[in-house]
């Protein structure tokens, strides 16, 4: 126990920890001494809605005019956020645009045609805050729009929230992150000199809803004049400590672990340990979202690079398009211009820039050949150990990147691939110029696949055992009643004979051919009411089946989805599904569809396409259905006149 | 999902890369001519004290490895000029030059370099994939397979040898097939000691000139390491009645040594070389072998003449710190080269061959993946049991 509080009395005295790894790249800290501009406003504004939606729904229409400030969603689930429009105009269309991915993908975006007035909606601070509860400043949060604006745009709200529910219960330590430790970023550094007041307010409001033991605002050594005004804006409120710029300093686990010496692992949250890192732009953000009553619509912008004929930090709403920001700043493109989005060393090119700005966008570079070269091509890897000295997570990358080309999965896994948090320094500094990091994502891209087709081989297999369980009890059942049936049979062919040796009546052929027939109809009868009961139950199943085929398909559109399709072990080849059944290959003859309505419990549920990969939609189960059914045999003579089945089945 | 560009995306004709888009400045070229550098001191004083032979073996393994290299490149469908300047073979000459003896035939030193550039390295897939050390390799190989030409054009160090081993004697020696063992004995008379040594011997024995050379060399071996092994196989008490090392080829010795430390030093503040490796090399020969004389003096020579003998700095600087056979991590390079300094006093106690350099640096290289399962990393955050901070 007393070196448990040590270890806080350290942390609040002032020890500054090692954390290992790190590179220090040229710092492209051009734009920081220039302050923090309003950009105009553009003529549209582009807001993707796909993250801020789940499986809520749009709250504006095609045509509706929105004010500044306005929710466009209503998301489901505790995790999303609304999205704000950013400015008043009228709602231009609700239709899939290039999102800012560096691949280029589309998703759907609401496209606001802007009136240039920029009127707001009423804002609606929460009042009284000091005394309020945790929980309604938290919703408070969450209705405001505010996630994490470091880059990983963790929703604040829940981050907050876990850190006060979780196995730890209460935070022991929050921390401001200000190092900014991305080269060519400036954007915190001019937030904290400008607005170090509002800075405390919101750091004031974290600390009454989390009550953290400690409070320190984390700040690299190349940003003096931050480090000043935050010391005095926050005096008595929290206390700065002044890291060695190094480059992955600014990422929470390093972070945390210089200013605390603890190592948290990357499968756990921070909040979960009691410790709460948020960006200083997110604590901005609160703060203007709890104080003054705005919700987030925008976010300072760092914009550089040779190729523009100037730099600086703009503050841009969301949804503004990279074109128009890049003109703003007069870009002077040279050939194959690259337009890296979020920093030299964790961003992308865009392929494309009508993109829109969000929140996670914290820097805009267009650098040119001389200020940051191309590519060189990668020669042989000489073991030189300089990506295992400069790695922050102690992991050995060459060797995970020997494996990782080889298709030696699992060793990778091994070598730690789940602990790389896709840096770049190992790219940075390697020599031989070989792109460890691409590789690196590409791995963990095959590992969640492995991962998710080994999730489905489970449940396909449960599938099975279950399918398998149900096939011998009904084999079981069936046996004993033919058994039964048969001694009955025995039984009254017994009693005839009897009948016949004891009564010694001779009974006319007549009789005996009419008692024949009677028998023959019965059990006749018999057979076909027992064929409609099984087909009914059939029936059902499939009509059941085909509802939840019809969501799986939907979440196969997923490419992740696709390819564990492609790599998971197909089930040995029996019958194929029914034709009504199958999604791609299903006939559309007017015979086969017209005539059948379905049943309200079979019509399948209308989803949003593709929204969210749900993992817990459930498959179809396609074992089952591919098995022929016990009374195929004895198929009826009219199909016609069962009502439901006949339809739903294929005639053979 | 829709991956591929859209045709407004296209037409923007922007240039795509994949983070991180910034670079470290050195490049494995550099590295590796770099360490060509700081072997220049050490390989001039060595050609100062062992004659212009040096320069011949040099040049005679850089045009073997070219044509090698180049060969390779083309049979593999590599690129030519890529494969001719990466600059790795340049080290293994150099290496190659310093180790084997100067007046080394030119057939076999070509045949050394071949060995070392196309069996020891390309075979195993080129630059970074081989798992012994070419240059040490290649030594090894000629060193066993003709021994009597290493020790018979072995020439010890003496001051101003490049006076008496001028370019014209050696490319006699070398090239032509000349008897080395005057030019031996030339080079022997610049050495005061030796030659007062030799005189001695020649007015007892009646006899002069190359022939009294020749058969010094046969009592007293080849090289002082060579003295060493015979005085230990002679039996109790020889190693402590050993003639003392001459002055001028004490001075012969720790000159190449300082000269070598100084390139070494460089590589070092340049970050090319890990410093930890170095010292704790340097650190545990010393201790070995002083605990080593002290408990078996007859066997293990005293600390400083296991320093400057042989080859030992100039595999402390040089040749452990290879990158591509040594073990992967710090703390494996660590016990990579305190193993490499144990398996150097135990060879030059017990091994049957006068030089250990050569055969423990091969002996560590065979152990680095081993090392390497060894001293895993402990990867961030494991090991976190919480709780830290109540």
């Amino acid at each position: 126990m007393f070196h448990k509080t040590r270890q806080l009395y350290k942390i609040a005295h002032g020890k500054i920890w090692k954390f290992f790894g790190g590179v220090k790249p040229e710092p492209f800290k051009y734009a920081k001494d220039d302050p923090i501009e309003d950009l105009r406003i553009p003529a549209l504004i582009t807001l993707p809605v796909d993250r801020h939606l789940g499986e809520g729904s749009l709250l504006v229409h095609v045509g509706d005019y929105v004010k500044r400030g306005q929710p466009l969603t209503a998301p489901s689930g505790e995790r999303l956020v609304p999205l704000h429009a950013s400015t008043s105009g009228t709602v231009l269309s609700v239709a899939p645009q290039i999102l800012p991915h560096p691949s280029g993908y589309t998703g759907l975006c609401v496209t606001i045609k802007t009136d240039g007035l920029d009127a707001a909606v009423d804002p609606k601070p929460f009042p009284d805050w000091e005394h309020a509860r945790p929980e309604d400043l938290l919703a408070h949060i969450r209705e405001s729009g505010i996630e994490g604006l470091g880059g990983a745009l963790f929703q604040t709200a829940s981050k907050l929230g876990s850190a006060l529910d979780g196995p730890v219960h209460g935070c022991r330590v929050f921390i401001v992150n200000g190092c900014e430790c991305e080269p060519g970023l400036s954007c915190d550094d001019r937030l904290m000199r400008e607005s170090a007041a509002e800075i405390a307010m919101g750091i004031r409001i974290v600390q009454h809803i989390l009550n953290p033991k400690v409070t320190l605002i984390a700040i690299e050594d190349n940003k003096p004049e931050a480090a000043k005004a935050m010391k005095e804006a926050t005096e008595g409120i929290a206390q700065v400590r002044v890291i060695k710029a190094r480059y992955p300093a600014g990422s929470a686990r390093s972070l945390i672990r210089a200013l605390t010496g603890v190592e948290i692992p990357y499968l756990v949250h921070t909040s979960e340990c009691g410790v709460v890192v948020d960006n200083v732009g997110t604590v901005y953000a609160l703060k203007r979202a709890v104080v003054d009553g705005e919700p987030l619509t925008s976010r300072v912008v760092t914009v550089l690079g040779s190729s523009m004929a100037r730099h600086g930090n703009a503050r841009v709403r969301f949804g503004t398009s990279v074109r128009f920001i890049l003109s703003s700043y007069h870009l002077h493109p040279e050939y194959h211009q690259r337009v890296i989005m979020g920093g030299p060393m964790m961003g992308f090119t865009l392929p494309s820039i009508d993109v829109p700005v969000t929140k996670a966008t914290s820097c805009i570079m267009a650098p040119g050949i001389a200020e940051i070269p191309q590519k060189r091509p990668s020669e042989h890897c000489i073991r030189c150990g300089r990506c295992a000295r400069a790695c922050p997570s102690r992991l050995v990358p060459y060797q995970m990147y020997a494996f990782s080309q080889a298709g030696d999965h699992a060793h990778a896994l091994k070598c730690g691939i789940d602990d790389c948090v896709l840096c770049g320094s190992c790219s940075f500094v390697c020599p031989s110029h070989i792109d460890l990091t691409i590789q690196f994502r590409r791995e963990k891209a095959i590992q969640e696949v492995i991962r998710e087709t080994e999730k489905r081989n489970e449940r396909a297999r449960e599938r099975t055992a279950e399918h398998e369980r149900k096939e011998a009890e009904r084999k079981a059942r069936i046996a004993a009643k033919r058994a039964a049936a048969l001694a009955r049979i025995a039984a009254q062919k017994d009693g005839q004979g009897q009948a016949q040796s004891e009564g010694a009546q001779p009974q006319s052929d007549e009789a005996v051919a009419l008692e024949r027939r009677r028998l023959a109809a019965e059990r006749a009868a018999k057979a076909r009411a027992a064929m409609l009961k099984a087909a009914a139950r059939r029936s059902a199943q499939l009509a059941e089946n085909k509802d939840t085929q019809e969501s799986a398909a939907d979440t196969e559109n997923q490419a992740a989805g696709e390819q564990a399709a492609r790599t998971a072990p197909q089930p040995e080849g029996g019958p194929k599904l029914p034709y009504s059944l199958r999604r791609a290959g299903r006939r559309k003859s007017a015979e086969e569809i017209a005539p059948w309505e379905a049943p309200e419990s079979a019509k399948p549920q209308l989803k949003l396409v593709g929204a969210v990969h749900d993992e817990n939609a459930p498959r179809p189960p396609e074992r089952e259905l591919t098995r022929k059914l016990p009374h195929d045999s004895l198929k009826p003579e009219a199909p016609a006149k069962a009502p439901l089945p006949s339809k739903l089945r294929r005639r053979h | 999902m829709n991956i591929k560009l859209t045709e407004q995306a296209q037409k923007q004709n922007l240039g795509i890369e994949a983070a991180p888009f910034l670079h470290a400045r050195l490049s494995t070229r550099a590295i590796m001519l770099i360490t060509s550098g700081a072997l220049l001191p050490g390989f001039l004083c060595l050609a100062w004290f062992q004659g212009f032979g040096l320069v011949w073996q040099f040049l005679i393994c850089l045009v073997t490895s070219l044509v090698c290299e180049g060969a390779v490149a083309l049979l593999r469908h590599r690129n030519l000029g890529r494969a001719l300047t990466d600059g790795s073979f340049l080290v293994t000459c150099m290496l190659l030059a310093m180790t084997l003896p100067p007046l080394l035939p030119w057939y076999l030193t070509a045949v050394t370099a071949a060995f070392a550039i196309l069996l020891v390295k390309e075979a195993f897939g080129g630059l970074g994939m081989n798992i012994f050390n070419p240059a040490m390799a290649g030594f090894i190989f000629v060193f066993i397979s003709c021994s009597g030409f290493m020790f018979s054009t072995w020439l010890s160090h003496a001051p101003g040898a490049l006076t008496a081993a001028t370019p014209q004697a050696t490319y006699e020696v070398i090239f032509k097939g000349a008897d080395p063992l005057l030019l031996r004995a030339q080079v022997r008379a610049l050495d005061p000691q030796l030659k007062d040594y030799d005189a001695q011997r020649s007015g007892t024995d009646a006899r002069s000139g190359a022939t009294a050379a020749s058969e010094a060399d046969a009592v007293s071996g080849a090289t002082w390491l060579e003295n060493v092994k015979a005085a230990r196989k002679q039996g109790d008490g020889a190693l402590g009645r050993l003639p003392e090392v001459t002055d001028a080829a004490v001075t012969a010795y720790a000159s190449t040594a300082l000269a070598l430390a100084a390139g070494g030093i460089a590589l070092m503040c340049l970050h090319i070389i890990i410093i930890r490796m170095v010292l704790a090399y340097f650190a545990a020969l010393l201790i070995f072998a002083a605990l080593g004389h002290y408990l078996w003096p007859d066997l293990i020579m005293a600390p400083l003449p296991q320093l400057l003998l042989g080859g030992a700095v100039l595999a402390g600087f040089f040749i452990i710190t290879d990158p591509v056979t040594n073990a992967g991590t710090s703390k494996g390079r660590i016990a990579f080269a305190v193993f490499a300094a144990f398996l150097i006093v135990v060879i030059r106690a017990c091994g049957s061959y006068s030089d250990s350099v050569a055969f423990s640096v091969l002996l560590a290289n065979a152990a680095a993946p081993l090392i390497d399962v060894l001293t895993r990393r402990r990867a961030f955050g494991h090991g976190y049991r919480g709780g830290e901070l109540d």
